[in-house]
């Protein structure tokens, strides 16, 4: 039932994805076809510095809209590219070629070294602090005269040649520059639309993602992020020694800040989160520099400079206040594209889901894979899961958690109750490393907790839900779980960018394991829709599924019964015994004491951050500590109403 | 810039110096206010990165508009004291520079009463903190921004004023200066007057030691990049306590 449904969407959308497929081939045949008209090398050059701008910006754009990083500071790799290529060849006639790969080196490392730190800072932070760098690089290319050239800069740097074949005419560049970006989009495209991609996007809060729960799904959020600001870098890279080796004279005043900014207001104009919208971009912003050079002396006599600014900035803000989203979503509203170009994702797009579905059946590689897991989760037979002994967590003055200890044996269902603000959740956070205890300590599969950051305790199979759901909703819900099948990805990076067979194969699996997930909790009859579209109950389940696709020891549920009907409640129950049929310990906070009564083996009562009865749910019930905590000292009450 | 800028063309066509002074500053607030209200106000739920395009596009226009008026030179203001310097003993200090002092002591304490002991400066810091809140005890977020808009503006107009007479004025002073402003006001901690001002003083010392000691033409590179290495280091400012938020 499930798969005629799918071939049914896929019958109907058939005729777009056409459409979508004439669109995207008929763009390069006309960038192929372009040098064999006459008198086009006006044109040509231009398409040139279009298809430079274009790779820096794909790489700025793949920071930008996939990774959520502003960045101010481009120019300085661009620059580095360019600086590696001019003096190499200046100093010690070393071949552009080396130039180029001394570059993309060169660039990685700084990449690397600065990513980490820098990228600790976010929003406006980071695009000051890009910034700044931007200028610190120009003031020191203009002091080091000996190796830079100082301000006048280098030159003339030969243009690249292939053995005695050089590479004269602005036609052999325009192949050449138009080449490398092909390389770069497909190489982007290939990554945003892939785990990569899935990975990028449930961390990039202004797309719907979120950092927190992309670490508790055993995401390295820094990780991720240092990796695309090294890929922009080599993109900037790339294009800086390309143009180098084209302009022939670099000089300081190519890489500052400008360049930067003028980077940023393509990508902008294209539209952030589109690899299109930076070409577009690319091309509109130059285009219209052009185009402002030589329309403006016809209409002012004088020089055109300063009005040429005014005008260009003018445009820039036109279109960022009447299309913030860019020229790209724009166009796509007009031509009814959207949904299938935006949703560009192999999993997402009904075909390819549809034929991930059939290949993923009966698919005998994905034990393999699981089980090359395996012995390491069963090493230990200790029949704890985890100790927490005499754990603190203070805010300033507010002890949320107090001296708290606890044990959760493997396999068991244990509750956490109390009042609103006893440290329910608190303790959960310090439990999956969102926070370090104050004081004390967890101790998980016998290994302390402390020097582990949240997604090295997901990693090792301690997964989480969410009072306030987060789940990812800019993804469909087979994507949100398969975000969750991150801990058991292999495929390389390039090998994903590229689309070998190795990262195919694994995509399979892990769709399949996602779909297997899915079925498990009841939703994968709605695996293609996205998860706003589901109501509360189905959206609790996905989250579920999500922390399951880690196989995690220990389950942590944060009041996943809130908001339910009883009906729902009670399935619920049974979905948390069948869990722990997977040989699951599940945590819980819950208010609903049905679901509490009837499926803890133990119940643990918070009040004040301090856990004041443990027991059974009968016990529980009855005492009187935690009548008291829930309802006050009955005194109390005789009293208040013997003033009233 | 605009600030410089204004009240020097103004002098130069005879107006006295206070009135030029007063009339400069006023006119920054307006461009604030216009920018705020034509560009910030209608995206304001936008992402940042696009409120932070808007600002730097808007100040590109400004900038080039600044250069069709006023062309590449540089433009200066005569002292606002009638000494030019004064002695003592073998110091020789510039008198404005004492008056730019003033007015810096000034604005600090204008703006710790105005954000300790306001309404209008204490609304404006909780809809800073939280801007929902905020709007729930009765705060007008949008003329809370409106009023930081002016008054950074103001705030600018007015430095851009009284430094005019030590060090000239340009079209293209702008953006170098803003940069600067705003990387102090971050480590300084953002939402502390007396972390920014402990920036700003950090970030003009830094500068004139690697001048003195190092090299002149290296002067911002060094002092910008110990300044990244401090916000790195603290995201949260020099001052700027760690929050503790919700997770």
């Amino acid at each position: 039932m499930k798969n005629t449904d799918l071939s049914r969407v896929q019958r109907t959308e058939r005729s777009p994805k056409l459409r979508r497929l004439t669109c995207i081939l008929s763009l390069p045949l006309c960038l192929v076809v372009l040098p064999l008209f006459p008198n086009v090398d006006y044109l040509l050059s231009l398409m040139i510095f279009i298809g430079l701008y274009g790779i820096a910006a794909l790489g700025l754009s793949l920071l930008m809209g996939y990774a959520g990083q502003i960045s101010l500071g481009q120019g300085v790799f661009y620059g580095i590219g360019a600086y590696s290529v001019g003096v190499l060849w200046t100093h010690f006639g070393i071949s552009p070629w080396f130039g180029i790969i001394c570059g993309v080196i060169l660039n990685s490392s700084i990449a690397y070294g600065l990513g980490k730190p820098i990228l600790r800072l976010q929003g406006h932070s980071l695009a000051v602090a890009t910034f700044a760098l931007n200028i610190i690089f120009v003031v020191l290319l203009r002091e080091t005269p000996k190796l830079t050239g100082g301000p006048s800069g280098l030159g003339p740097i030969p243009h690249l040649s292939v053995g005695s074949f050089v590479l004269t005419s602005d036609v052999h560049y325009y192949y050449l520059v138009w080449i490398t970006v092909a390389i770069f989009f497909i190489f982007y495209r290939n990554l945003v639309s892939s785990k990569f991609g899935r990975a990028l996007r449930s961390f990039h809060s202004f797309s719907g993602g979120n950092e927190i729960a992309s670490a508790t799904l055993a995401i390295d959020v820094a990780k991720y992020k240092s990796y695309v600001f090294i890929l922009s870098a080599i993109s900037a890279g790339v294009a800086g020694s390309l143009c180098a080796t084209y302009v022939a004279y670099i000089s300081p005043s190519l890489f500052d800040f400008w360049f930067s900014l003028l980077l940023l207001i393509m990508v902008m104009t294209g539209g952030i989160g589109s690899l299109w919208g930076a070409l577009l971009g690319a091309g509109i912003i130059l285009a219209l520099r052009e185009v402002l050079t030589e329309l403006l002396p016809i209409v002012i006599s004088g020089p055109a400079a300063p009005y040429e600014v005014v005008a260009f900035g003018v445009i820039f803000l036109a279109i960022l206040m009447l299309m913030p989203g860019g020229v790209v979503k724009m166009l796509m509203r007009f031509f009814k594209l959207g949904s299938h170009i935006r949703r560009n994702d192999p999993s997402t797009s009904p075909g390819s889901l549809h034929s991930l579905w059939q290949a993923g059946l009966d698919n005998p590689v994905e034990d393999a894979l699981t089980k090359k897991f395996l012995p390491g989760q069963q090493e230990s037979v200790s029949p704890i899961a985890l100790i927490a002994s005499k754990v603190s967590k203070n805010f300033g003055g507010l002890m949320a958690v107090c001296s708290l200890s606890m044990e959760i044996r493997k396999g068991e269902i244990v509750a956490i109750i109390g009042p609103n603000g006893a440290g329910k959740t608190t303790l959960f956070n310090l439990i999956n490393g969102v926070l370090k205890p104050s004081s004390g300590e967890i101790n998980y599969k016998g290994q302390s907790t402390t020097p582990l950051s949240c997604h090295e305790i997901a990693f090792r199979g301690l997964a989480r839900t969410f009072q306030d759901l987060r789940i990812f909703t800019n993804m469909s819900v087979i994507e949100n779980v398969m975000v969750g099948c991150h801990k058991w990805d292999k495929a390389s990076l390039f090998a994903v960018g590229f689309r070998l067979p190795s990262a195919r194969d694994e995509e399979r699996i892990v769709f399949r394991k996602s779909l297997k997930k899915l079925a498990f909790v009841g939703l994968e009859s709605v695996a293609d829709k996205m998860p706003s579209s589901l109501p509360l109950k189905s959206q609790k389940l996905l989250l579920i599924a999500r922390a399951l696709a880690l196989e995690p020891e220990i389950l942590l549920l944060d009041e996943p019964a809130s908001g339910l009907s009883p009906t729902e409640v009670n399935e619920l129950a049974d979905m948390i015994f069948n869990i722990r049929q997977l040989g699951t310990a599940i945590l819980l906070i819950e208010h609903r004491m049905e679901l509490v009564m009837k499926c803890a083996d133990r119940v643990i009562v918070l009040n004040f951050g301090e856990k004041i009865v443990e027991g059974q749910p009968e016990d529980i019930r009855r005492d009187a500590r935690v009548i008291e905590a829930y309802l006050g000292r009955q005194t109390d009450v005789s009293e208040n109403q013997e003033t009233s | 810039m605009l600030g410089g800028m204004i009240a020097a063309s103004l002098a130069g066509v005879g107006l006295p110096l206070p009135l030029s002074a007063l009339i400069a500053v006023s006119a920054t607030s307006i461009v604030g206010a216009m920018v705020w209200l034509v560009f910030v106000y209608p995206r304001s739920h936008e992402s940042p990165i696009l409120l932070i395009m808007l600002t730097l596009g808007a100040s590109v226009v400004i900038r080039g508009l600044a250069f069709i008026l006023w062309g590449w030179d540089s433009k200066s203001l005569p002292s606002f004291l009638p000494a030019e310097a004064i002695s003592i003993s073998r110091i020789t200090i510039f008198s404005q520079s004492i008056l730019v002092f003033v007015a810096a002591v000034t604005t600090v304490v204008g703006l710790f009463v105005f954000f300790g002991y306001t309404m209008l400066g204490r609304a404006m810091q909780a809809c800073a903190d939280d801007h929902k809140g905020a709007s729930l005890i009765g705060i007008r977020f949008e003329s809370m921004g409106l009023s930081a808009f002016i008054l950074t503006s103001a705030l600018g107009g007015l430095a851009g004023v009284v430094i005019t007479p030590l060090t000239t004025t340009a079209y293209d002073i702008g953006i170098p200066l803003a940069i600067k402003g705003f990387l102090s006001a971050l480590v300084g901690g953002l939402n502390k007057t007396e972390g920014v001002i402990l920036g700003g003083f950090t970030l003009g010392l830094l500068e004139a030691l690697s001048a003195g000691f190092i090299s002149s033409g290296l002067r911002d590179a060094i002092a910008l990049g110990i300044f990244v290495l401090l916000l790195v280091s603290r995201p949260q400012g020099l001052i700027g306590g760690i929050e503790a938020g919700r997770i």
